[in-house]
Protein backbone atom coordinates (compact mmCIF):
# COMPACT_ATOMS: atom_id res chain seq x y z
CA UNK A 1 0.00 0.00 0.00
CA UNK A 2 1.30 3.43 -0.94
CA UNK A 3 2.25 5.27 2.27
CA UNK A 4 0.27 8.24 2.35
CA UNK A 5 1.12 10.39 5.72
CA UNK A 6 4.50 11.88 6.33
CA UNK A 7 6.60 12.25 8.98
CA UNK A 8 6.40 15.41 10.90
CA UNK A 9 8.23 18.71 9.99
CA UNK A 10 8.46 17.13 6.31
CA UNK A 11 5.90 18.87 3.69
CA UNK A 12 2.43 16.83 3.27
CA UNK A 13 2.28 18.17 -0.01
CA UNK A 14 5.61 19.32 -2.01
CA UNK A 15 3.66 20.32 -4.57
CA UNK A 16 2.67 23.75 -4.67
CA UNK A 17 0.53 23.97 -7.22
CA UNK A 18 -1.71 21.02 -5.55
CA UNK A 19 -4.81 22.52 -4.25
CA UNK A 20 -8.49 22.09 -3.58
CA UNK A 21 -9.55 23.35 -6.44
CA UNK A 22 -6.94 21.61 -9.12
CA UNK A 23 -8.44 18.15 -7.63
CA UNK A 24 -11.75 19.16 -7.80
CA UNK A 25 -11.22 20.17 -11.73
CA UNK A 26 -8.77 16.86 -12.20
CA UNK A 27 -12.00 15.45 -11.13
CA UNK A 28 -14.99 17.03 -13.12
CA UNK A 29 -12.31 16.13 -16.17
CA UNK A 30 -11.94 13.09 -15.45
CA UNK A 31 -15.70 12.09 -14.99
CA UNK A 32 -16.09 14.42 -17.89
CA UNK A 33 -14.00 12.43 -20.37
CA UNK A 34 -16.27 9.64 -19.00
CA UNK A 35 -19.81 10.69 -19.36
CA UNK A 36 -18.76 11.61 -23.28
CA UNK A 37 -17.29 8.41 -24.16
CA UNK A 38 -20.75 6.83 -22.35
CA UNK A 39 -23.15 9.10 -23.60
CA UNK A 40 -21.50 8.39 -26.98
CA UNK A 41 -22.09 4.58 -27.19
CA UNK A 42 -25.71 5.36 -25.33
CA UNK A 43 -26.52 7.35 -28.56
CA UNK A 44 -25.78 4.91 -30.97
CA UNK A 45 -28.65 3.78 -32.90
CA UNK A 46 -27.49 -0.15 -33.26
CA UNK A 47 -27.75 -0.09 -29.62
CA UNK A 48 -30.29 -2.65 -27.56
CA UNK A 49 -32.56 -1.41 -24.74
CA UNK A 50 -30.72 -3.25 -22.14
CA UNK A 51 -27.34 -2.08 -23.35
CA UNK A 52 -29.03 1.29 -23.97
CA UNK A 53 -30.42 1.14 -19.86
CA UNK A 54 -27.10 -0.46 -18.77
CA UNK A 55 -24.89 2.83 -20.27
CA UNK A 56 -27.94 4.90 -18.64
CA UNK A 57 -26.52 3.37 -15.57
CA UNK A 58 -23.39 4.05 -15.96
CA UNK A 59 -23.96 7.39 -16.65
CA UNK A 60 -25.89 8.04 -13.15
CA UNK A 61 -23.08 6.37 -11.05
CA UNK A 62 -20.74 9.04 -12.72
CA UNK A 63 -22.63 11.88 -11.93
CA UNK A 64 -23.09 10.32 -8.32
CA UNK A 65 -19.23 9.87 -8.07
CA UNK A 66 -18.56 13.73 -9.36
CA UNK A 67 -21.68 14.82 -7.26
CA UNK A 68 -19.70 12.85 -4.38
CA UNK A 69 -16.67 14.04 -4.50
CA UNK A 70 -17.35 17.86 -4.51
CA UNK A 71 -19.45 17.02 -1.50
CA UNK A 72 -16.44 15.79 -0.17
CA UNK A 73 -14.27 18.46 -0.64
CA UNK A 74 -17.40 21.03 0.58
CA UNK A 75 -17.47 19.74 3.33
CA UNK A 76 -13.71 19.36 4.16
CA UNK A 77 -13.06 22.92 3.25
CA UNK A 78 -15.83 23.89 5.89
CA UNK A 79 -14.32 22.09 8.46
CA UNK A 80 -11.03 23.48 8.10
CA UNK A 81 -12.93 26.95 8.19
CA UNK A 82 -14.71 26.26 11.31
CA UNK A 83 -11.41 24.52 13.05
CA UNK A 84 -9.31 28.26 12.06
CA UNK A 85 -12.55 30.33 13.34
CA UNK A 86 -12.60 28.70 16.25
CA UNK A 87 -8.98 29.05 17.07
CA UNK A 88 -9.26 32.87 16.72
CA UNK A 89 -9.86 32.80 20.75
CA UNK A 90 -6.47 32.89 22.10
CA UNK A 91 -6.58 31.03 25.35
CA UNK A 92 -3.25 30.48 25.83
CA UNK A 93 -2.11 33.04 28.34
CA UNK A 94 -5.53 33.43 29.80
CA UNK A 95 -6.63 36.72 27.89
CA UNK A 96 -10.04 35.23 27.27
CA UNK A 97 -11.14 34.41 30.69
CA UNK A 98 -9.88 37.92 31.80
CA UNK A 99 -12.91 38.93 29.38
CA UNK A 100 -15.23 37.02 30.96
CA UNK A 101 -17.42 39.43 33.81
CA UNK A 102 -16.86 36.68 36.45
CA UNK A 103 -14.53 36.80 38.70
CA UNK A 104 -12.21 33.69 37.50
CA UNK A 105 -8.35 33.48 38.01
CA UNK A 106 -6.71 31.57 35.48
CA UNK A 107 -4.05 29.38 36.31
CA UNK A 108 -3.31 27.20 33.56
CA UNK A 109 -3.97 25.84 30.04
CA UNK A 110 -5.23 21.83 31.17
CA UNK A 111 -6.43 21.00 27.20
CA UNK A 112 -5.91 21.96 23.92
CA UNK A 113 -7.31 21.67 21.18
CA UNK A 114 -10.82 23.01 19.23
CA UNK A 115 -12.42 23.58 22.28
CA UNK A 116 -9.72 24.07 24.71
CA UNK A 117 -9.98 23.81 28.78
CA UNK A 118 -8.64 26.29 31.10
CA UNK A 119 -7.96 25.70 35.07
CA UNK A 120 -9.32 28.37 37.31
CA UNK A 121 -9.79 29.73 40.34
CA UNK A 122 -13.28 30.75 41.46
CA UNK A 123 -14.49 32.56 45.13
CA UNK A 124 -16.70 30.34 45.84
CA UNK A 125 -16.31 26.99 43.74
CA UNK A 126 -12.61 26.81 44.52
CA UNK A 127 -10.79 25.46 41.44
CA UNK A 128 -12.71 24.66 38.28
CA UNK A 129 -11.97 24.06 34.96
CA UNK A 130 -13.79 26.21 32.42
CA UNK A 131 -14.66 25.36 28.78
CA UNK A 132 -16.74 26.92 26.16
CA UNK A 133 -18.46 24.29 24.53
CA UNK A 134 -19.66 23.80 20.93
CA UNK A 135 -22.98 23.63 21.50
CA UNK A 136 -26.04 24.39 24.08
CA UNK A 137 -26.81 20.39 24.35
CA UNK A 138 -23.57 19.79 25.87
CA UNK A 139 -25.18 22.27 29.25
CA UNK A 140 -28.27 20.16 29.27
CA UNK A 141 -26.72 17.17 29.41
CA UNK A 142 -24.35 17.93 32.04
CA UNK A 143 -27.44 19.60 34.27
CA UNK A 144 -29.28 16.26 34.01
CA UNK A 145 -26.13 14.09 34.78
CA UNK A 146 -25.49 16.17 38.01
CA UNK A 147 -26.18 13.61 39.81
CA UNK A 148 -24.79 10.68 38.36
CA UNK A 149 -21.57 9.31 39.85
CA UNK A 150 -18.67 9.43 37.35
CA UNK A 151 -19.62 12.34 35.41
CA UNK A 152 -17.46 15.34 36.11
CA UNK A 153 -20.06 17.58 37.96
CA UNK A 154 -21.12 20.83 36.32
CA UNK A 155 -21.00 23.67 39.06
CA UNK A 156 -22.40 26.41 36.70
CA UNK A 157 -22.65 27.51 33.22
CA UNK A 158 -22.69 30.90 32.33
CA UNK A 159 -23.51 33.77 29.76
CA UNK A 160 -20.87 36.15 29.21
CA UNK A 161 -22.40 39.05 27.74
CA UNK A 162 -19.37 41.55 28.36
CA UNK A 163 -17.89 43.54 25.29
CA UNK A 164 -21.28 42.89 23.61
CA UNK A 165 -20.59 39.54 23.45
CA UNK A 166 -22.49 36.53 24.15
CA UNK A 167 -20.53 33.52 24.87
CA UNK A 168 -21.81 30.45 27.14
CA UNK A 169 -19.31 28.97 29.23
CA UNK A 170 -19.44 25.75 31.17
CA UNK A 171 -17.45 25.09 35.05
CA UNK A 172 -16.77 21.91 36.09
CA UNK A 173 -15.27 20.54 39.28
CA UNK A 174 -11.91 20.14 38.76
CA UNK A 175 -10.85 16.60 39.67
CA UNK A 176 -7.27 16.79 40.78
CA UNK A 177 -5.41 14.00 39.64
CA UNK A 178 -4.17 13.32 36.05
CA UNK A 179 -6.26 11.96 32.95
CA UNK A 180 -6.39 7.49 32.06
CA UNK A 181 -4.09 8.71 29.12
CA UNK A 182 -1.22 10.43 31.47
CA UNK A 183 -1.59 6.90 33.00
CA UNK A 184 -1.00 4.75 29.86
CA UNK A 185 2.22 7.41 28.52
CA UNK A 186 3.33 7.08 32.20
CA UNK A 187 3.16 11.14 32.77
CA UNK A 188 2.93 13.40 35.46
CA UNK A 189 4.12 10.08 37.80
CA UNK A 190 1.29 8.25 36.78
CA UNK A 191 1.59 4.89 35.25
CA UNK A 192 0.22 1.48 34.56
CA UNK A 193 1.80 -1.60 34.45
CA UNK A 194 1.07 -4.84 32.48
CA UNK A 195 -1.48 -6.48 35.17
CA UNK A 196 -3.22 -3.33 34.99
CA UNK A 197 -2.32 -1.69 38.16
CA UNK A 198 -2.23 2.21 38.04
CA UNK A 199 -0.09 3.94 40.18
CA UNK A 200 0.30 7.72 41.46
CA UNK A 201 4.02 8.40 42.82
CA UNK A 202 4.69 4.25 42.61
CA UNK A 203 2.03 4.28 44.86
CA UNK A 204 -0.71 1.60 43.67
CA UNK A 205 -3.84 3.79 43.38
CA UNK A 206 -6.40 1.35 41.43
CA UNK A 207 -6.29 -1.25 38.80
CA UNK A 208 -7.80 -1.41 35.00
CA UNK A 209 -10.49 -3.44 36.52
CA UNK A 210 -11.87 -1.34 39.07
CA UNK A 211 -11.49 1.90 36.69
CA UNK A 212 -13.63 -0.23 34.04
CA UNK A 213 -16.20 -1.49 36.79
CA UNK A 214 -16.77 1.85 37.81
CA UNK A 215 -16.79 3.29 33.99
CA UNK A 216 -19.22 0.81 33.00
CA UNK A 217 -21.77 1.69 35.74
CA UNK A 218 -21.57 5.59 33.92
CA UNK A 219 -21.93 4.45 30.92
CA UNK A 220 -25.05 2.34 31.53
CA UNK A 221 -26.70 4.65 34.15
CA UNK A 222 -25.91 7.33 31.25
CA UNK A 223 -27.96 4.93 28.72
CA UNK A 224 -30.25 3.99 30.75
CA UNK A 225 -31.52 6.93 32.76
CA UNK A 226 -30.80 9.44 30.10
CA UNK A 227 -30.66 7.68 26.84
CA UNK A 228 -27.63 9.10 26.39
CA UNK A 229 -24.62 7.54 24.54
CA UNK A 230 -21.37 9.49 25.11
CA UNK A 231 -19.31 9.22 21.73
CA UNK A 232 -16.41 10.15 23.00
CA UNK A 233 -15.13 7.75 25.65
CA UNK A 234 -11.23 7.53 25.44
CA UNK A 235 -8.62 7.35 27.76
CA UNK A 236 -7.51 11.36 27.61
CA UNK A 237 -11.61 12.00 28.65
CA UNK A 238 -11.55 9.45 31.85
CA UNK A 239 -10.42 11.53 34.80
CA UNK A 240 -8.74 9.72 37.38
CA UNK A 241 -8.62 11.78 41.06
CA UNK A 242 -6.23 11.10 43.79
CA UNK A 243 -7.86 7.71 44.77
CA UNK A 244 -8.19 6.69 41.33
CA UNK A 245 -11.92 7.26 40.87
CA UNK A 246 -12.60 7.66 36.97
CA UNK A 247 -14.75 10.54 36.04
CA UNK A 248 -15.90 11.22 32.30
CA UNK A 249 -15.51 14.41 30.80
CA UNK A 250 -16.23 16.06 27.30
CA UNK A 251 -19.66 15.41 26.21
CA UNK A 252 -19.18 17.82 23.23
CA UNK A 253 -20.85 14.99 21.27
CA UNK A 254 -23.06 12.93 23.17
CA UNK A 255 -26.38 12.17 21.35
CA UNK A 256 -29.56 10.56 22.81
CA UNK A 257 -30.83 6.67 21.20
CA UNK A 258 -34.02 8.52 20.44
CA UNK A 259 -32.64 8.95 17.44
CA UNK A 260 -32.90 5.57 16.70
CA UNK A 261 -31.69 3.74 13.54
CA UNK A 262 -30.15 7.04 12.23
CA UNK A 263 -27.45 6.67 15.20
CA UNK A 264 -26.59 3.33 13.46
CA UNK A 265 -24.80 5.06 10.78
CA UNK A 266 -23.05 7.40 12.44
CA UNK A 267 -19.44 7.21 13.32
CA UNK A 268 -17.86 9.00 16.81
CA UNK A 269 -15.09 11.40 16.33
CA UNK A 270 -12.05 9.73 17.37
CA UNK A 271 -10.51 6.34 16.47
CA UNK A 272 -9.73 3.95 19.07
CA UNK A 273 -12.84 4.04 21.23
CA UNK A 274 -14.92 1.50 23.16
CA UNK A 275 -18.17 0.20 21.77
CA UNK A 276 -21.16 2.09 23.22
CA UNK A 277 -24.74 -0.11 22.88
CA UNK A 278 -27.64 1.48 23.66
CA UNK A 279 -29.67 -1.33 22.56
CA UNK A 280 -29.17 -4.13 20.88
CA UNK A 281 -30.16 -2.50 17.92
CA UNK A 282 -28.43 1.10 18.38
CA UNK A 283 -24.83 0.78 18.62
CA UNK A 284 -22.36 3.37 17.96
CA UNK A 285 -18.98 2.35 16.80
CA UNK A 286 -15.40 4.04 16.11
CA UNK A 287 -14.63 5.80 13.67
CA UNK A 288 -11.80 2.98 12.72
CA UNK A 289 -14.34 1.65 10.60
CA UNK A 290 -15.05 4.63 8.22
CA UNK A 291 -10.95 5.04 7.67
CA UNK A 292 -10.84 1.16 7.19
CA UNK A 293 -13.39 1.85 4.16
CA UNK A 294 -11.47 4.95 2.68
CA UNK A 295 -8.94 2.73 2.35
CA UNK A 296 -10.68 0.24 0.94
CA UNK A 297 -9.70 -2.15 3.00
CA UNK A 298 -13.00 -2.49 5.46
CA UNK A 299 -12.95 -2.89 9.19
CA UNK A 300 -9.84 -3.35 10.89
CA UNK A 301 -10.83 -4.39 14.59
CA UNK A 302 -10.43 -2.78 17.40
CA UNK A 303 -7.07 -1.98 18.63
CA UNK A 304 -7.95 -0.01 21.96
CA UNK A 305 -6.65 -0.10 25.53
CA UNK A 306 -9.89 -1.26 26.81
CA UNK A 307 -11.45 -4.98 25.59
CA UNK A 308 -14.75 -4.51 24.68
CA UNK A 309 -16.69 -6.93 25.54
CA UNK A 310 -15.26 -6.02 29.45
CA UNK A 311 -16.28 -2.56 29.43
CA UNK A 312 -19.73 -2.96 27.99
CA UNK A 313 -20.83 -6.63 28.36
CA UNK A 314 -24.22 -6.00 27.04
CA UNK A 315 -22.64 -5.67 23.74
CA UNK A 316 -22.05 -8.74 20.94
CA UNK A 317 -19.37 -8.05 18.75
CA UNK A 318 -20.27 -10.29 16.28
CA UNK A 319 -23.76 -8.72 15.73
CA UNK A 320 -21.64 -5.74 15.24
CA UNK A 321 -19.50 -7.19 12.48
CA UNK A 322 -22.45 -8.58 10.88
CA UNK A 323 -24.15 -5.11 11.22
CA UNK A 324 -21.16 -3.27 9.13
CA UNK A 325 -21.59 -5.95 6.63
CA UNK A 326 -25.20 -4.45 6.30
CA UNK A 327 -24.00 -0.80 6.48
CA UNK A 328 -20.91 -1.74 3.27
CA UNK A 329 -23.84 -3.58 1.71
CA UNK A 330 -26.67 -1.11 1.91
CA UNK A 331 -25.07 2.19 2.55
CA UNK A 332 -21.17 2.57 2.69
CA UNK A 333 -20.93 1.11 -0.86
CA UNK A 334 -21.32 4.30 -2.20
CA UNK A 335 -19.28 7.30 -2.20
CA UNK A 336 -21.78 10.05 -2.38
CA UNK A 337 -23.84 7.73 0.71
CA UNK A 338 -20.53 7.68 2.47
CA UNK A 339 -20.28 10.79 2.54
CA UNK A 340 -23.87 12.27 2.92
CA UNK A 341 -24.18 12.76 6.07
CA UNK A 342 -22.56 16.19 6.24
CA UNK A 343 -22.34 15.57 10.17
CA UNK A 344 -20.20 11.98 9.70
CA UNK A 345 -18.43 13.93 7.05
CA UNK A 346 -17.56 16.86 9.34
CA UNK A 347 -17.02 14.81 11.94
CA UNK A 348 -14.70 12.82 9.72
CA UNK A 349 -12.66 15.52 8.65
CA UNK A 350 -12.63 16.91 12.10
CA UNK A 351 -10.73 14.12 13.83
CA UNK A 352 -8.20 13.76 10.58
CA UNK A 353 -7.44 17.37 10.63
CA UNK A 354 -6.61 17.53 14.63
CA UNK A 355 -4.09 14.59 13.83
CA UNK A 356 -0.47 15.24 14.50
CA UNK A 357 1.41 14.54 10.93
CA UNK A 358 3.43 11.73 12.66
CA UNK A 359 0.53 10.16 14.26
CA UNK A 360 0.24 6.36 12.90
CA UNK A 361 -3.68 6.80 11.94
CA UNK A 362 -2.44 9.46 8.83
CA UNK A 363 -1.40 5.63 7.40
CA UNK A 364 -4.80 5.21 6.30
CA UNK B 1 -3.90 31.76 14.26
CA UNK B 2 -0.82 32.32 13.07
CA UNK B 3 0.19 31.46 9.76
CA UNK B 4 2.13 28.40 9.84
CA UNK B 5 -0.54 26.77 12.12
CA UNK B 6 -2.83 27.73 9.09
CA UNK B 7 -0.52 26.50 6.32
CA UNK B 8 -0.15 23.02 8.40
CA UNK B 9 -3.99 22.72 8.24
CA UNK B 10 -4.49 23.36 4.50
CA UNK B 11 -1.57 21.25 4.09
CA UNK B 12 -3.45 18.27 5.86
CA UNK B 13 -6.93 19.56 4.03
CA UNK B 14 -4.98 18.80 0.59
CA UNK B 15 -4.07 15.46 2.13
CA UNK B 16 -7.31 14.56 3.21
CA UNK B 17 -8.55 15.51 -0.14
CA UNK B 18 -5.65 13.47 -1.74
CA UNK B 19 -5.88 9.98 -0.33
CA UNK B 20 -9.95 10.56 -1.07
CA UNK B 21 -9.38 11.06 -4.28
CA UNK B 22 -6.82 7.85 -4.81
CA UNK B 23 -8.55 5.58 -2.46
CA UNK B 24 -12.24 6.23 -3.13
CA UNK B 25 -12.39 8.07 -6.45
CA UNK B 26 -9.58 6.80 -8.50
CA UNK B 27 -11.19 3.12 -7.40
CA UNK B 28 -14.60 3.99 -8.11
CA UNK B 29 -13.54 5.77 -12.04
CA UNK B 30 -11.55 2.50 -12.99
CA UNK B 31 -14.47 0.09 -11.88
CA UNK B 32 -17.07 2.83 -14.28
CA UNK B 33 -14.25 2.56 -16.82
CA UNK B 34 -14.05 -1.69 -16.47
CA UNK B 35 -17.22 -1.62 -16.63
CA UNK B 36 -18.60 0.55 -19.79
CA UNK B 37 -15.23 -1.77 -21.75
CA UNK B 38 -17.42 -4.32 -20.97
CA UNK B 39 -19.87 -3.01 -22.38
CA UNK B 40 -18.31 -1.64 -25.34
CA UNK B 41 -16.80 -4.65 -26.39
CA UNK B 42 -20.38 -6.69 -25.86
CA UNK B 43 -21.73 -4.17 -28.55
CA UNK B 44 -18.43 -4.73 -30.88
CA UNK B 45 -19.28 -8.53 -30.70
CA UNK B 46 -22.42 -8.21 -31.42
CA UNK B 47 -21.82 -6.00 -34.22
CA UNK B 48 -19.37 -7.79 -35.93
CA UNK B 49 -21.82 -11.75 -35.68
Amino acid sequence: MKEVYKKEDEPIQGDKSFNVESVVDKVKGATSELLRKIRRIAEKPSITEPERTEAASLIKETERLEKGFNLISEELTAAGAEILEKSTVNWSDGETIKNFDIDLKPIKQIHSGVNSVFLCEHPKHGKVVIKIPSNKEEIDFLEKAKKIPGVVRMVEDYENKKNGKKETAILTKYIEGANLAMAIEKEGGWSIDNNGVIFRDKEKITTKEEVISKLRETVLTLHKSLDRACFDIKPVNILLDKEGNPYLFDFDIQFGASRGQELRKWFVQTLKYPLEFLSDKVIVGPLEAITGLISGEGFQGFKDWFSIPTLFPGGNLKNFREDFKNYKKDDLEDVENLFNSKYRCKSLFRFLLNLRPSDKRWNL
Amino acid sequence: MDQTKKEKLTEKILLILNVIYERVFLVKQRNIENKFKDLENKIDQRNKK
